[in-house]
């Protein structure tokens, strides 16, 4: 019986960290391109320039989102807060580009 | 989720670390060797070495586009390409080169030629060899691996790189004070402390050449902003930020190019008498050919080449760019300048190979920490734990044991031979793979040391093999001011002498094994 409980102890663990890097790779990169591309329709500069920095800085929130779903101790706050931010950007880009 | 916020950031460090380290270790190798691209292309062509002996009175530039026109008019009249590289600080001789017709459906291929700017522009021989290139194409294109793939693996490597280097500096709490932290022969204690020290001292470079590298490739890794921005289209984003990439389409029909005089004025009123890095005619002999010729960037922290493209008949100004970067163009092209580490003199050249030192340092020290670690914790290693050490010693042994057999094989196998470049590069990579075998056996300190001493013979080996080869020895190159092939012989013997000292100290450290076992058990 313990043997069976330490088990699932380990795999809810297990699940955990696989879906917390799941998130982090896969969402952290839909997070951070979506800022990247509503950064494009905001900022003040000429087109060019406009993706030029917004894409420049995309590393950066990726690295930010990374950390950030790390960071945050429950699972289930930080996925609501990716859907969540991920829905609004989304909505933002079909909103003011015609890509998509 | 580990309970505190600087445990899960250890963790994640640690993790995250280990997941990518062989790849990084590799990555940062081979991208050290590319801050020697132009140097290693020319050592590993001892055809070229003459023209490394200072000219008397050099060709200029102009003379030599001259040249370069007049012998490609001449050699390769139906081609559809010339490429035109004047000689430059790094590489004092001029390159010609044409793409060749090949068949249609086949992929069409480069021919280079290469001349001594001396008086009569001897033309220099070549061997098939990759060189420098090799590294550099390994940094980012990996081999044997699809380009595409091979660079969604390096990113995705570098961004674990860059999360590293971020919980890394979380979970660090005294970094100026581990700045003059180091204390020898404490084990454990010693690899964290070696570990630190690298980090630290280069955190700007480590920082600096993750981010940036990532940016190299930031097209393909974050193409949303850009197709958000275009409304999808990609090709009109880089028409925006280069408008002299145009393609124009071929008149079929024969017209005489401008003469090469006439064209070279156009560009020096527009830029002054400025070094040119290249120039590239397009189409040559048809009506509308054109010529686009990059100017050096030199010193700048610039890396795009402002660029002028020229009617090949008429002379007329089609396009031109980079000359002035707005500032949020700088704000990106800088991060690429400052990677690839172009605008680097002699100095600031060996202080980059100096951060990338550092860096391996930091990723070895990272490795061996793991494993030592775990070794503590669980006396008898298991299969994860034997993996790792396997890895590390294939990648810290066999790394430099691939690189340094490439350059044997290089100077050994026949310069007639079939496809002989990637003879070369098939030889490091067995090479690699054999230490990686060797070190599947086993990973004791014997296996270490073995390892160590084959580096020494193959690194101090190399110098003499290669006098004996170019009857160029390095006393000779000295003379004769060829400061390239002397300093390559005395990174050779200096590797060399790196790997004696870790084989003299590793065999201290395994005569002390036995102590330090115990030391161990009375540490847990």
């Amino acid at each position: 019986m313990s043997t069976l409980l330490n088990l699932s102890f380990l795999d809810l663990y297990r699940w955990q960290v696989i879906a917390r890097f799941v998130l982090a790779i896969f969402g952290g990169y839909f997070l951070s391109a979506a800022t990247s591309s509503v950064l494009t329709l905001i900022l003040p500069f000429s087109a060019v320039d406009a993706v030029l920095v917004a894409t420049t800085l995309s590393i950066a929130f990726y690295s930010l989102f990374f950390i950030m779903t790390f960071a945050v101790k429950s699972l289930s706050k930080i996925a609501t807060c990716y859907v969540i931010l991920g829905l609004f950007l989304s909505h933002f880009i079909v909103q003011y580009s015609e890509w998509l | 989720m580990k309970g505190s916020f600087f445990r899960t950031m250890t963790w994640l460090h640690t993790w995250v670390g280990l997941l990518t380290i062989w790849l990084l270790i590799l990555i940062f190798f081979a991208g050290m060797m590319s801050f020697f691209r132009s140097e290693i292309n020319l050592w590993t062509q001892p055809g070229l070495h003459k023209a490394l002996i200072a000219q008397q009175d050099a060709k200029t530039q102009n003379e030599q586009i001259d040249f370069a026109v007049q012998y490609l008019k001449k050699n390769a009249p139906s081609s559809t390409s010339w490429w035109i590289l004047p000689s430059n600080d790094r590489q004092p001789l001029l390159e010609v080169a044409y793409q060749e017709q090949n068949e249609p459906g086949k992929r069409s291929s480069f021919v280079s030629q290469y001349f001594a700017i001396d008086e009569y522009f001897t033309p220099l021989t070549t061997i098939d060899s990759k060189g420098g290139d090799f590294f550099y194409r390994l940094h980012f294109d990996l081999h044997y691996l699809s380009p595409i793939t091979a660079r969604w693996l390096v990113c995705f490597a570098s961004l674990f790189m860059l999360i590293a280097l971020i919980s890394g500096i979380i979970i660090h709490k005294r970094i100026f004070k581990d700045l003059f932290t180091w204390r020898s022969g404490k084990g454990l204690r010693t690899w964290l402390d070696s570990h630190n020290v690298s980090s630290v001292i280069a955190l700007p470079f480590h920082l600096m050449i993750t981010y940036t590298g990532l940016v190299t490739l930031i097209f393909m890794l974050f193409p949303s902003p850009a197709l958000t921005k275009f409304n999808g289209d990609f090709g009109a984003f880089f028409k925006a930020l280069d408008n002299t990439r145009m393609s124009i389409d071929v008149a079929h029909q024969h017209s005489d190019m401008l003469a090469t005089k006439q064209w070279l004025e156009q560009v020096y009123t527009n830029w002054g008498e400025v070094p040119l890095k290249r120039i590239i005619i397009d189409h040559p002999g048809d009506a509308n050919a054109t010529i686009k010729v990059f100017a050096s960037t030199g010193q700048r922290i610039q890396d795009s080449e402002p660029t002028i493209l020229l009617n090949a008949r008429t002379g007329e100004q089609l396009a031109r760019s980079n000359e002035s970067l707005s500032i949020p163009h700088t704000f990106y092209d800088s991060m690429t300048a400052l990677h690839t580490g172009r605008l680097a003199k002699p100095m600031l050249r060996w202080l980059y190979c100096l951060g990338g030192l550092l860096g391996l340092a930091m990723l070895i020290t990272g490795a061996i920490l793991w494993v030592n670690r775990r070794l503590n914790i669980h006396e008898k290693a298991h299969f994860g734990c034997q993996l790792v050490k396997s890895l590390n010693l294939a990648a810290i042994m066999g790394l430099p044991l691939a690189t340094v057999s490439f350059f044997w094989a290089n100077r050994l196998l026949p310069t007639q031979m079939q496809g002989r470049a990637e003879q070369e590069i098939a030889v490091f990579f067995f090479v690699w793979l054999s230490t990686l075998l060797f070190a599947s056996i086993s990973q004791n300190i014997l296996q270490w040391q073995r390892l160590a001493w084959l580096n020494v013979v193959a690194w101090a080996g190399l110098p003499v093999l290669s006098a004996l080869i170019t009857k160029n020895p390095t006393h000779l190159a000295l003379l004769n001011g060829q400061t390239i092939l002397w300093a390559f012989d005395f990174v050779f013997l200096l590797s060399a002498l790196f790997f004696a000292t870790v084989a003299v100290k590793l065999h201290s450290r395994s005569n002390r094994v036995t102590v330090s076992k115990i030391e161990i058990q009375t540490w847990k």
